[in-house]
Formats: C-alpha cells, structure tokens, sequence
C-alpha cells in the first residue's frame, strides 16, 4: 500500500464531548430534506463492501445482522454497499441485476427500518463495473491469453513463424526484451492482470456501453425502489465505469468522451433514464469523485461543473469522494487481481494515520466546498454530502457551520461504533469506541475477507449468538452498546483541528 | 513503510501475531517468522499480539539488519496464516540474548 513518505502519525480525537442537549440544538443532529423525503439528522454511513452477500450475489443472514446492526446506532441515511446492476457473476458482491434479487433487499430495507424504529433511511448504491482479471502467470499468460499479432513477430524478427512458435519464444525473452515485443496495454496485463477501459471501443460490449447502461441502471433503480428502499445512490466515484466515463482520460470519439460535456452524456442520460423509472417523487443521487488524483485524470475544476451539471438534471443529493483509481494501483501478486485503493489514489480515497502534513482527516472538506458553493451560486439546493476521515462531533459540526457540506457520512468510524451518532445525540459521546484509521479493515477488504474492525472482532467470541468468520477468529458484527459502559477507548479529548 | 520481526522471534516463534494479520503477510522460517514488508500495511495490528515483543515498526532505531532479513526470507518462506503451537522450549528461550546466531534459514513446515 502507498503513503506518503513523510509518515507522520496522526492521532484521531474524541474531540469535545456535547452535552445531550447541545447535540439536540445542533446541526449535526437537525433533519434535511432529501428531494421529496427527509432525514432525521444529517449523519450518514456511505456505501462499504462488507464481503458477506453470496458468491451469486444474494443477500445473506450475515448482510441482514450486518446493516440491522448499523440501523441500531440510528444514523440519518444508511447506503448499502456497491451493488451490481447486472445479472452477471461478480463474486460475493451484492447484485440487483433480475427481479430476483428483490425479494432478498426487500428483507434488508424491512431490517433497517425496524431496526432503527423507522429513524434511519436506507438507500442503496448502484454500480456498474468492466472486466478485470487476475495477473497470470508468465507461462500462462504467454501460452493462452497474449493475443499473438504480427507485430510480435516482427519484434522476434520471423514474420513466418506460427503462434505456438512466437509464444515459446516470447515467453523465453528476458524482462527487458519483453519490454519491447509487447505493447503497453500487452504488458500491463502481464504484470497486473487485463484490464478493460471504457475507451476499447474496438470491443462491441465496450463501445456499446452508452446503449446499453441507462437501461441498466434504470430497472435496477426500479428494482431499488419496489424492495423498498428510500433512494438510490448512483456509483459514479473511483475506478468503475460511470467515473471513467467522466474522466479526463475518456477519450472516446463517439460523443461520449473529450470534452467536458462529452464525458457528462452518458452519465446525465443514466440519470435520465433511473429518474424516468422511479419517478419523480423519489430521491436519487450520486457519489462522484471531487477529484481523481493521478496523472492526466479529472480536476476539481472538472468536478464543479460536474456538480452543478448533475444538480441541474434534478439529483436530490450529491455525495463526493477522491482517487481511488486503478491507475497508479500496486502491482498485485500473481494470482491476485489489482486492488484500487493501493496506490496514491488510494490513500488520498481512503488515508491511514501515517499521513502527510495534511493528515487523513478531512481531506475532501476543502474541494467538496467548492463543488457545494458552486451548486449553490448556480441557484440548486441540492444537499451535499462529505466524507473522508471525520470522527468527532466538532469536526462534523465544523462542517455543516462552515457550510463544506449539508450532511456528514463517515465509514470507517461507523464501523467501529456503529452507535457513535446515538451516543452523541444521548449525551454519552465519552464511551465512543474511536477509530484509529490503521485500515485493518482495509486490508480484510483487499483480501476480500469479510469486513471488520480490529477494535471489536475480537470481543466476546463466546458469547451466546456471536456469529464468527469462517475462520473463526473473528466475530462478524460489532457487539451491542453496553450502557453501563462508562469510559471510553479514546486516550484524548483535544478540539479537533477543524475549528 | 512496515512491521517487522526481530531477533526476540528466533526460537520462540510463538504465531499469535499470524492469526489477527489482516492480510496474510507473515512467513515462515525453522526457528522465526518473517513479515513481508511489501504485502504489510502498517496496521500495526500484530504488534502487540507477539509475547515476546519482537514484532516492532521499521521505523524504531537500529533495525536494518531485520528488515533486510524481513525481505529476503518474505520471498522465499511459506506463507502462515494460520497459528500453531510453538516450539516446547519456546519459553526457555524468551530471555536469551543474542539469537541471532541460532537463527536458521532454512524454511518452516507447510503442514
């Protein structure tokens, strides 16, 4: 995993402790308007991939406890992770592909709700992803999947020799040989795996995406909306398929690339499309990237005018994030497939708490106020959400006072106190279980393990009910709030750096 | 960049570190483990799982002889993720200074 070098530890804070009345008079814990429903207070869980659906892609016992859980702690909004709009086999990720699927997510919306006592909104995210395979073996990769050409073998200067010819003699050139014989995207899927990109139009499935993914997008939206949940979040962030549409690296020649309003299309007629099948009296928005962090890729300037773009054609929320790209991913070990959070992008998507002069806290809050000022001055008032590192309630207040955003999301703090908006709002912000932003949860995440937080998996392990991994090491969900529980894990009660 | 084993490890090989590693990056050697520094990430997780102190961040003084040795015997140990029993004189040897000169290159079993 990349982080910077400057390797400097920065300490996550309690911050100070609300009285339980502070915490009623605040923004944090006052309600906003989503389009045409409300939430209770603007806290918010973005969207984790948990590792817990079925290899076909079903909800499971283990994503019921899961989310019933979170519900339990009573955020505003929860997002359920990523999940796949097509009827195509994506591991253990959650798909909303066929009608299928509904009666299990039907399951999950029910379990939020009544987990929650109907204080917590449940939406989920959709997403759309290209092809990407695991790094072969040299052997491999050279005997079955390097498409032999002829410019192979001019490169191993025999233009007569047949393919099972020029594979045996590829595979016997040195690194740096190879080097030369093979193209850039011939060699990157040696050393990292093959990769598509929304720019093969060569590809019949790729050059036909535009056709194809508003009608995707738009039954699974309908699908969302019939099993229940109260809106849909379209997954327009990181290394996937709706952001590389809206990237700078999307040179695509067919309308839907090269200028800014080229690589918006597709992702405003998907729009279109999603508002077309669930109406418009149901909320609907996005989480994009404020900015995509590698070389030649999307700026925030970018990303204002996509902003505002996105709340011109009628998005009820807007929800941002950074990097995350495979790009600048780290080469992965053979056998094991490019993971997008590796590389410098990666840090800036989700940093760890050996950081820069910056630190992991916050570092969205400035770019995600441009993009909320934009949206604003161009007359929308389109709520805004940030995320990325905030773990105490001065920090999220800050926010909404200073008007960076209109609701506060946090992750990896919510998964290692699912209750720490309840213990705020009931005065008990002294016994929140703080994360300490060392990306254990990350890792697991990686090795597409099932997610949990190094804080609590290892708690009770034998108490009655505790489900564990299948490992057996672990137990899956975060344990109960102990009310009795007086004193907290936090070692500090410093303010918080975002006064 | 990374945690690494020292020479308190060295015929102790307790492996309670192996089995709360988020990502699978511990080695295995005859009489040490080894972590790969390039698969960890720093989470600092198996720190204080070891009995004998003798996993510590490459970033504490003198310790380029370990990493050096971290990152060989990563590339060329089997993999443990799964914890075992140490050795039965495991515990006579918690104390002893100067291991290094016990210590075995040879690979761990990968029963």
């Amino acid at each position: 995993m990349w982080r910077p070098p400057q390797r400097i530890r920065h300490q996550p804070t309690l911050g100070r402790i609300p009285s339980k009345q502070e915490a009623e008079f605040s923004r944090l814990f006052s309600p906003i308007r989503i389009g045409p429903i409300s939430l209770e207070q603007r806290t918010w869980v973005p969207a984790m991939v948990p590792w817990r659906a079925t290899t076909d892609g079903y909800v499971t016992e283990e994503v019921i406890e899961w989310y019933g859980r979170f519900a339990r702690g009573r955020p505003g909004a929860i997002v359920i992770e990523a999940t796949g709009i097509r009827d195509i086999p994506s591991g253990p990720l959650l798909r909303i592909g066929h009608d299928r699927f509904i009666p299990g997510l039907q399951r999950l919306t029910e379990m939020v709700h009544t987990s929650s006592d109907g204080h917590t909104k449940v939406f989920i995210q959709l997403i759309d992803f290209l092809t990407i395979r695991r790094r072969p073996q040299r052997n491999q990769f050279f005997q079955r999947f390097l498409n032999i050409t002829d410019a192979h073998r001019r490169a191993l200067g025999d233009i007569a020799i047949s393919d099972a010819e020029a594979r045996t003699r590829l595979a016997a050139l040195s690194e740096s040989e190879i080097e030369q014989a093979l193209t850039a995207r011939e060699l990157e899927s040696l050393r990292f795996g093959y990769r598509e990109r929304v720019t093969d139009v060569d590809l019949d499935h790729i050059r036909s995406l535009p056709s194809i993914l508003p009608g995707l997008f738009a039954e699974a939206a309908r699908r969302a909306k019939s099993a229940g949940f109260d809106g849909v979040e379209l997954h327009y962030a990181h290394a996937y398929t709706m952001a590389s549409f809206l990237s700078r690296k999307n040179t695509r020649e067919d309308g839907y690339g090269g200028s800014t309003e080229g690589r918006l299309r597709l992702p405003l007629e998907v729009i279109t499309a999603s508002r077309k099948a669930v109406g418009a009296d149901y909320p609907l928005g996005c989480r994009y990237l404020a900015e995509e962090c590698i070389d030649g890729g999307s700026t925030l300037e970018d990303a204002v005018q996509f902003g505002v773009e996105f709340a011109r054609a009628g998005l009820d929320f807007i929800s941002t994030s950074r990097g995350g790209k495979f790009d600048d991913a780290k080469q992965p070990g053979v056998g094991a497939a490019a993971y997008p959070y590796t590389g410098p992008s990666g840090y800036e998507c989700m940093p760890q708490f050996l950081s820069d002069e910056r630190g992991p806290f916050g570092r969205n809050v400035a770019p995600t106020a441009r993009i909320r000022k934009a949206i604003r001055d161009a007359g929308f008032e389109t709520p805004v959400v940030c995320t990325g590192g905030i773990h105490n309630f001065d920090m999220a207040e800050n926010l909404l006072k200073n008007d960076a955003c209109d609701i506060v999301g946090s992750a990896r703090q919510s998964l290692a106190d699912p209750d720490w908006f309840l213990k705020l709002a009931s005065g008990a912000g002294g016994t929140i279980r703080l994360c300490e932003f060392t990306n254990y949860c990350e890792g697991l995440d990686q090795k597409h393990k099932p997610v949990t937080c190094q804080l609590w998996d290892h708690l009770d392990l034998d108490a009655p009910g505790v489900r564990l991994t299948p490992d057996g090491r672990r137990r899956m969900t975060p344990p109960e709030w102990n009310k009795s529980e007086k004193t907290s894990v936090a070692k500090s009660t410093e303010h918080s750096a975002f006064d | 960049m990374t945690y690494i084993v020292t020479e308190s490890c060295i015929k102790c090989k307790y492996t309670d570190c192996v089995e709360v590693c988020p990502v699978d990056c511990f080695y295995e050697g005859e009489n040490m483990l080894v972590i790969h520094p390039d698969e960890c990430i720093d989470c600092g997780v198996c720190e204080p799982e070891c009995p004998v102190s003798a996993i510590k961040a490459d970033t504490a003084p003198d310790l380029e002889r370990w990493l050096k040795l971290n990152t060989q015997y990563s590339q060329v140990w089997p993999n443990i993720s799964t914890r075992k029993l140490a050795a039965a004189d495991a515990k006579e040897w918690e104390t002893v200074q100067n291991k290094i000169e016990l210590f075995s290159s040879r690979p761990g079993d990968t029963d």
